[in-house]
């Protein structure tokens, strides 16, 4: 292995969270983006089936996860703790902020057809949503969108890994801009 | 009609998103990372929103906390002065000096006591009797006047 990719190997190995590109590339500020790139695939093709961890592209970042066939094992011996389960209405507000962010708490209660506010509250507290600007309108409404914490546990790259728009139902896209009279 | 419509389709679609996230989050949990977590950074609080709803009720549980204003009536007491006048003039006929405990009794009202106390005052002005307190906070003694005093 190049000691570039080593270096890199040995901070995978240590974070508990997945590491951007741009942390990576603090480690050794003369190495390029493409050097660190090449190293990231060095890395991922070394760990291939024969390893029990795999470098895993997740939540904008790399992380080493064991693999899934280990999973039950590990559970049953409590090695590892998995992560609280989300609650249906935590998953309902998560889906409707992450389609529609920036979205306030209204809009979402509209949507979901109850008070959202509690939900919300236990979202942030878990670091899934934040706040990310405030809207226009009266009162001027905080607006939530989803965190990388967010990605990080529906084992998501990035947002580009929900089910695309076009395969949804028309009522969750956004309100088209109003067509000129023909 | 038609916006009931698009709202059930709306919601029947975030179910079926729901049921898609839930089984992501249940593949990515079947993965385990490192167990060591940095303890996160602490966080601003979030903003404070509340809308006019939460506003109204926030003013009224803090005007529930505004105790009621205490009122006070003030009632005249008939005293009756001739009265305690009279029962100390008495027994000081019998007794050469009196205790205030003799006079008042063992279950003096208030206006019992203020007459009695007026009373004694009104005889001391008018020489006769002398009032005593032999050590503060002590028995108060009532002794009848000398006949020359009471002249």
């Amino acid at each position: 292995m190049q000691p570039l990719a080593t270096l890199l190997e040995a901070a995978l190995f240590a974070a508990s969270r997945p590491l951007t590109l741009e942390d990576l590339a603090s480690l050794d500020p003369g190495a390029g983006e493409l050097a660190v790139r090449a190293a990231i695939d060095e890395i991922r093709s070394m760990y291939g089936e024969e390893h029990g961890v795999e470098l895993v592209e997740i939540a904008g970042g790399w992380q080493f996860l064991t693999r899934r066939e280990y999973a039950e094992t590990i559970d049953r011996a409590q090695f590892a703790l998995r992560p609280r389960r989300l609650s249906p209405a935590a998953l309902e507000t998560l889906a409707i902020i992450a389609y529609r962010q920036p979205v306030g708490r209204l809009e979402v209660d509209e949507i979901r057809g109850v008070d959202s506010g509690a939900v919300i509250d236990k979202l942030l507290e878990r670091g899934l949503i934040e706040v990310v600007t405030r809207g226009e309108g009266l009162g001027r409404p905080l607006l939530y969108g989803t965190t990388p914490s967010f990605l990080e546990i529906l084992g998501l790259k990035d947002l580009e890994d929900l089910p695309r728009l076009e395969e949804l139902s028309v009522a969750l896209r956004r309100p088209a801009p109003v067509d000129e009279p023909e | 009609m038609a916006e009931l419509v698009r709202r059930l389709l709306e919601y029947q679609q975030i179910r079926e998103l729901v049921d898609w996230l839930g089984h992501a989050a249940d593949v990515r949990a079947e993965r385990f990372g490192r167990g060591y977590e940095a303890p996160p950074p602490d966080a601003p609080p979030a903003p404070l929103q509340i809308d006019l709803n939460d506003l109204l009720a926030a003013a009224e549980r803090v005007i529930a906390l505004i105790p009621e204003p205490m009122l006070h009536r003030v009632v005249p007491r008939p005293l009756d002065i001739e009265g305690a006048t009279a029962r100390i003039t008495a027994l000081l006929a019998e007794r050469e000096q009196v205790a205030w405990s003799d006079i008042v009794g063992p279950a003096a009202t208030i206006v019992d006591v203020l007459s009695t106390f007026i009373a004694l005052l009104e005889l001391a002005k008018r020489s006769a009797l002398t009032l005593s307190q032999p050590e503060p906070f002590g028995p108060m003694v009532i002794t009848r006047a000398a006949p020359r005093d009471a002249a």
